[in-house]
């Protein structure tokens, strides 16, 4: 018999405690080598080794407490103490365990990887990823700044990846007038699309009348392209377009609004011209009133322009 | 013929595959691609290439002894940017095979052009160009579908006329094992790291057998690229090649 922390242990007990913790060591092992050859291809370097102590020192942990219970030491002081300052420590560490956890799901689910071009919706960051860790994700965004993203709010946020699928779509849209021949206008810009090697011929592009708006009829163009040109070859089929309907004289048309003030009482249809005259006397600003006080419009406007010239204090030179 | 003398004929005729050596200028014309190769001093050559007359590729070459350049019939899925490895011939008049029938026939496909500097132990592309316009498709889907070199041709039972520069040639033995009649639109085909054989303009490709049976209860396509013998030389680039593939997406 000996004695350990006042309490009587027999050797064959301490023996056997030894015995349980030498195979609690062994299992450890035997258990991170299991663990690491199933899942440890699919972690990162850094995820790896987190979880390789957290299974190892967690087997160690439990055959110490086996390997002391069974030489009778009473440690039920001792767990209860550990159960609150764990509940405390579970508290505090939420946060990073939450993170640790996601982390791990995120290489399970592997939505991204690293050089992928992604969008974070919900927090509005896009950039490419430059590496995952256990607790993080790392970004560069485009204008290359670094953002480091916690994985438990990575995990739960929508992602846009640009580069999952080896094709993607670039879609323009460009107005053309009214007055143009929106059939001529679609040949050129499929031969200006037919000529570009970037642009697939399977999926085959698209090219038609989409709508017929207010100031335009608006022309869609749907192209198939590699993901890693969907942008340069957007940039470059905007410039195109615009040199194409410039040389080929299709106007492209500003947003704009005919005004219809309906008709005289003779019948007739004019619709209203402002012209912005500089009226230097008296004279003339009674001749203009007189002159463009045929339409309510015009009658309107002068007689601000009237109110206006006798507030002031000079009579001649108001506008 | 020995290699000196081939050298000059080429040099002359300008516009032939083969490998040079560069003792003095060398200037070969590709389309709108002029070439030019020079020995700047004892151990540095240089390589240039215009393209419409600007310069668009240059590079210094080092070497300890003299050096050759390879301008070989390459894999075309470089310019402008390698995308896929596949090639992908869309037939303009479609092959309907009878069932348990089988067809030899000859097609033409892209090529690129491509620089290689080949030493004892390594063999690079130093640049390549396509002298014909690139096109690519997209087989399958977005997700899971692949970007192939996309090509329009017809098929040929005597071994056809090409556009030199721009087109190989290449047989294909159809066989269809199945009981129905199926008509055949498009093969799409592996390529990358594929050598080609050539003879002074003319480039032509290895065979392929193209393979139509049923596994589980599906017709399933089976492209298989086998070696040819064709008259002339072998690029023998020594780049890695997996000639099989299964046309999942039809054809």
């Amino acid at each position: 018999m000996i004695s350990v922390l006042g309490t009587e242990i027999d050797l064959l007990q301490l023996l056997i405690s030894i015995g349980i913790f030498t195979v609690g060591v062994v299992i450890a092992r035997i258990i991170r080598m299991t663990v690491l050859r199933l899942v440890g291809k699919h972690l990162p370097t850094q995820t790896e080794i987190v979880v390789k102590r957290i299974v190892y020192w967690g087997i160690i942990g439990v055959a110490t407490l086996s390997a002391v219970s069974n030489m009778g030491i009473d440690f039920t002081g001792v767990l209860l103490a550990g159960g609150i300052f764990g509940i405390v420590i579970g508290f505090a560490t939420q946060s990073i365990v939450a993170n640790l956890i996601s982390g791990l799901f995120l290489h399970i689910d592997r939505p991204v990887k690293v050089g992928d071009p992604i969008e974070v919706v919900d927090m509005n960051v896009a950039g490419v990823v430059v590496e995952t860790t256990a607790f993080s994700t790392r970004l560069r965004r485009f204008d290359g700044v670094f953002i480091r993203i916690p994985n438990e709010k990575f995990f739960t946020s929508q992602l846009r990846n640009f580069s999952t699928h080896v094709a993607r779509r670039v879609e323009v849209t460009v107005g053309i007038a009214y007055k143009e021949d929106a059939t001529t206008t679609i040949q050129l810009i499929k031969e200006m699309v037919d000529k570009d090697p970037k642009v697939f011929v399977e999926p085959a592009p698209s090219i038609i009348v989409w709508e017929l708006a207010d100031s335009s009829v608006n022309i869609n163009i749907r192209i198939w392209v590699a993901s890693q040109e969907w942008f340069p070859v957007r940039l470059e089929i905007m410039q195109q377009l615009k040199e194409l309907l410039d040389n080929s004289g299709i106007e492209i048309p500003f947003p704009h609004q005919t005004i219809w003030f309906g008709e005289s009482k003779e019948g007739t249809k004019d619709t209203l011209s402002i012209a912005v005259k500089e009226v230097q006397t008296e004279n003339e600003m009674k001749t203009a009133i007189t002159t463009t006080k045929k339409t309510k419009g015009d009658v309107s406007t002068i007689r601000n322009y009237k109110e206006a010239t006798e507030s002031s204090s000079d009579d001649s030179d108001v506008f | 013929m020995s290699s000196d003398d081939m050298t000059e004929k080429v040099i002359e005729e300008s516009d032939h595959y083969g490998e040079y050596t560069i003792e003095q200028k060398v200037e070969k014309h590709f389309g709108p691609n002029k070439l030019v190769m020079f020995r700047v001093d004892h151990n540095k050559y240089e390589y240039q290439r215009f393209q419409n007359g600007n310069l668009v590729v240059e590079k210094i070459l080092a070497s300890d002894r003299s050096l050759a350049l390879g301008i070989f019939p390459i894999a075309p899925i470089n310019t402008p940017s390698k995308y896929g490895s596949h090639s992908m011939l869309k037939l303009l008049t479609p092959l309907v095979l009878d069932p348990k029938s089988h067809i030899d026939a000859y097609l033409t496909m892209p090529i690129e052009i491509g620089v290689v500097r080949s030493s004892e132990t390594d063999v690079q592309i130093i640049d390549a160009f396509s002298v014909g316009q690139p096109k690519y498709a997209l087989y399958g889907t977005p997700e899971l579908g692949i970007i192939c070199r996309y090509y329009e041709t017809s098929i040929h039972a005597e071994i056809p006329k090409i556009v030199p520069h721009i087109e190989a040639i290449l047989r294909v033995h159809y066989h269809n094992y199945t009981d129905k009649i199926n008509t055949v639109n498009r093969i799409v085909f592996p390529i990358e790291g594929a050598d080609f054989y050539y003879r002074k303009n003319e480039a032509y490709y290895n065979d392929i057998e193209l393979i139509i049976n049923h596994k589980l209860m599906q017709t399933v396509t089976e492209i298989d690229v086998v070696n040819a013998e064709w008259v002339g030389k072998r690029t023998n680039l020594k780049q890695k090649f997996d000639g099989k593939y299964v046309m999942e997406w039809g054809f």
